[in-house]
């Protein structure tokens, strides 16, 4: 049966909102088992610098003392995303990766210990230290190199993505409350300012990723596309991606003349319904859909930078690189291809190709690396498919359900419906406004908003009725 | 109890649910993004009454009349208006089909659609008023309330949330078909039959209602399947089952 429109429509949404609701369920499972109430002594971090909150302070102690702490980490955040600019302006790639290596050893090692450790503490698994520290650092190890260093199905860079990120969120669920959530609207603030001012941090960076063609060192988990049989993704050695570059050649040069049809064929497209602006992603090789402003976001940049005492970890944000495989490599006279659109981890991670309409948009072209120059070097930024979501925005997002999972289940389904709805919004604003667009604003505002909403209205008005036994 | 309790209650109140989910809306995108809007929607609706009626809460037993009242009213005004924006969403989903050079939506495609949406309605309704109190379930001990001494706390829960799941999601498969074909009759039976379900549920605040109030919203249950069945048979099912001809069978 041929398949409708109801088959194809959302599908790239779908993937991007599969693993996020994914990262949230495991931070609330991890916060309902294990700290269902938020009694866990926060532990020291720079979010907690400016004021350390206590149950019998004052509202406005709290208040004042929350914001300060925001404000602390905000400045502290911007500039760490500064030095991390620079040091993609100085080329240090190299120095990016080990230490975001690092970082993401350090989270799935140290913090993933502890969270298991705690586990194995509450329901007495009998487990040794040697098997436990085997177990802990391969598990470590392994996640290390799917994310950043070798390729490996893409189910496991994913799944060690979403277990990073939920890892951090559910550290963050550490902080006060008051904290937490100030400091969340300050982040979703923040966010805005690095990615649309033209000075702000994330948009340098992502301006010079897009002038030099190079990837982003950022941690953005990457949904990637079903490739039609006869189009695998070869193994990764420069062999393979000329051969790649080839196949690709070949279609695109099949494909050049007539877009359209690609796109109409192609059962990975999706689209926001939009009548006047078609926004379809697609991935691979076939298309050719550039939209007239590169929409490159990326990956928030919140570096993860471990504290050096006894193990207190700062909060956090990776900017992580994943390794993008080309899928194109064009010559010069060849259409390239756009690719992906790095998220700004304030960014909705949606790399999306738009479907440049005729009367409305030009095409413009992005070259990506030429083969023979580059056949061991990283593809640029232009150059995967798929949708990308910062893995900050996993983050904030699982911080805000785990927080709100400490006050009751259905604040928690009220936020989360609010941030799917949220990132929903954001994903039709790109397609409207064409640029890199921060992805966590409209989502925490939502999900702020729905938590208070749900804890101060909704909360008393079903938890009467059903004890009652009385339903609607 | 505990664990195993608590994954019976799941099983009983949202086993139907993940199996419609499973088996009918997560193949295709698009229904999932249904299911997350009507839940949205649906939440929206019940944060306004609940601002609303916050005042009056915790209140006497007679408060919960006009309140059910009032609410379901409120809900199936929002249904109705969910109705409304479906058919702007669908002209430019047809618009989009169009330009992907596929089919138009067709009747099968709405009824699948306003079935997402049920779910997504009966959903958030086994959420918040089933599941948020049935997970204490899996924690020690159990609970009776003073007017229903014969069955667990959790159980007619349990057993309530199924029920109502049903008629959510069913009701708004009626209330597509309902509008699509303009019968006055079905338009009626929607709003009528959920507040019949509410009522029924009323009925739990009497000593031993529970007795009674169980078995009547399982009946409006039955009675809203049976008739929803029999609306989608008759205008689908009766033709042969050749899935082209279901394809071509235009609104």
């Amino acid at each position: 049966m041929e398949k409708g429109i109801l088959d194809v429509v959302g599908g790239e949404i779908i993937s991007l909102v599969t693993p996020v609701s994914i990262c949230m369920f495991l931070v609330v499972s991890m916060v309902h088992i294990l700290d269902p109430h938020g009694e866990d002594k926060p532990i020291s971090s720079i979010a907690m610098m400016a004021y350390n909150e206590q149950a019998s302070d004052s509202f406005s102690e709290k208040l004042g003392g929350a914001l300060l702490n925001a404000i602390v980490f905000v400045l502290i955040v911007t500039v760490v995303t500064f030095m991390l600019v620079a040091l993609f302006y100085y080329r240090c790639t190299r120095c990016l990766k080990v230490y975001m290596g690092m970082s993401a050893f350090t989270v799935l090692a140290w913090m993933g210990g502890i969270v298991a450790v705690q586990f194995i503490r509450l329901y007495s698994i009998p487990v040794d230290v040697v098997t436990f520290l085997i177990c802990t650092i391969n598990f470590a190890s392994v996640g290390v190199a799917a994310v950043f260093f070798t390729r490996m199905p893409i189910l496991v860079t994913q799944g060690y993505l979403v277990v990073i990120g939920a890892l951090v969120a559910f550290w963050f669920t550490k902080l006060p409350e008051w904290t937490t959530w100030i400091l969340l609207l300050a982040m979703a603030g923040y966010d805005v300012v690095a990615v649309l001012t033209p000075r702000g941090p994330l948009n340098l960076l992502v301006e010079m990723a897009i002038e030099r063609d190079e990837e982003i060192p950022a941690l953005i988990y990457e949904a990637r596309p079903n490739y039609p049989s006869g189009v695998q993704m070869p193994p990764p050695s420069s062999d393979a991606q000329t051969t790649r570059v080839r196949r690709w050649r070949r279609n695109s040069q099949a494909s050049n003349a007539r877009p359209d049809t690609e796109l109409g064929e192609s059962s990975r497209s999706a689209s926001n319904a939009h009548p006047e602006t078609t926004l379809i992603s697609s991935e691979g090789d076939s298309q050719i859909l550039v939209p007239a402003v590169p929409e490159v976001g990326i990956l928030g940049s919140r570096l993860i930078s471990p504290v050096g005492e006894a193990g207190s970890l700062n909060a956090v944000s990776t900017v992580m690189h994943e390794n993008q495989v080309s899928d194109s490599h064009l010559d010069d006279d060849t259409a390239p291809l756009v690719q992906r659109h790095a998220q700004s981890s304030a960014s909705t991670g949606i790399s999306d190709r738009v479907e440049a309409e005729a009367d409305d948009r030009s095409r413009r072209l992005h070259g990506t690396s030429q083969p023979a120059e580059e056949d061991n070097e990283e593809p640029g930024i232009g150059t995967s498919g798929g949708l990308k979501l910062g893995l900050g925005d996993f983050v904030f997002y699982s911080v805000l359900v785990g927080r709100a999972a400490m006050y009751d289940l259905m604040t928690v389904y009220a936020c989360y419906l609010a941030i799917v709805a949220g990132l929903g919004a954001t994903l039709i604003l790109l397609a409207v406004w064409q640029r890199a667009l921060p992805a966590l604003p409209i989502s925490i505002s939502f999900g702020v908003l729905f938590y208070f909403l749900a804890r101060l209205f909704l909360d008393p008005f079903v938890l009467d009725m059903s004890t009652s036994l009385v339903f609607i | 109890m505990g664990l195993v309790s608590g994954s019976g209650y799941f099983l009983i109140a949202l086993g139907p649910a993940v199996t419609i989910f499973a088996s009918a809306i997560a193949p295709k995108p698009f229904l999932i993004l249904a299911v997350i809007a009507s839940a949205l929607v649906w939440l929206l609706s019940l944060i306004a009454a609940s601002i609303v009626w916050r005042a009056f809460l915790p209140g006497a037993d007679w408060v919960f009349l006009p309140m059910v009242v009032t609410t379901v009213a409120l809900q199936e005004v929002v249904r109705v208006l969910f109705w409304r924006y479906y058919l702007k969403l669908e002209k430019s989903l047809n618009v989009l089909a169009t330009k992907m050079r596929k089919p138009h939506l067709n009747y099968v495609d709405r009824l699948e659609i306003a079935l997402a949406s049920g779910v997504g309605h009966g959903a958030a309704h086994a959420v918040f008023f089933g599941w948020s109190v049935l997970i204490l379930a899996s924690g020690p001990a159990t609970y009776y309330t003073d007017t229903c001494k014969q069955m667990p706390y959790f159980l007619v829960t349990a057993l309530n949330t199924l029920a109502f799941f049903l008629i959510l999601t069913f009701l708004m498969v009626i209330t597509f078909n309902a509008y699509t074909k303009d019968e006055h009759s079905q338009q009626l039976f929607v709003p009528v039959m959920h507040f019949l379900a509410a009522l029924a549920s009323l009925v739990n605040l009497l000593p031993n209602g529970c007795i009674v109030g169980v078995p009547l919203v399982f009946l409006c249950a039955a009675v809203t399947m049976g008739y929803c069945g029999k609306i989608v048979w008759d205008s689908v099912g009766s033709s042969s089952l050749d899935p082209g001809d279901l394809q071509r069978r235009q609104l």
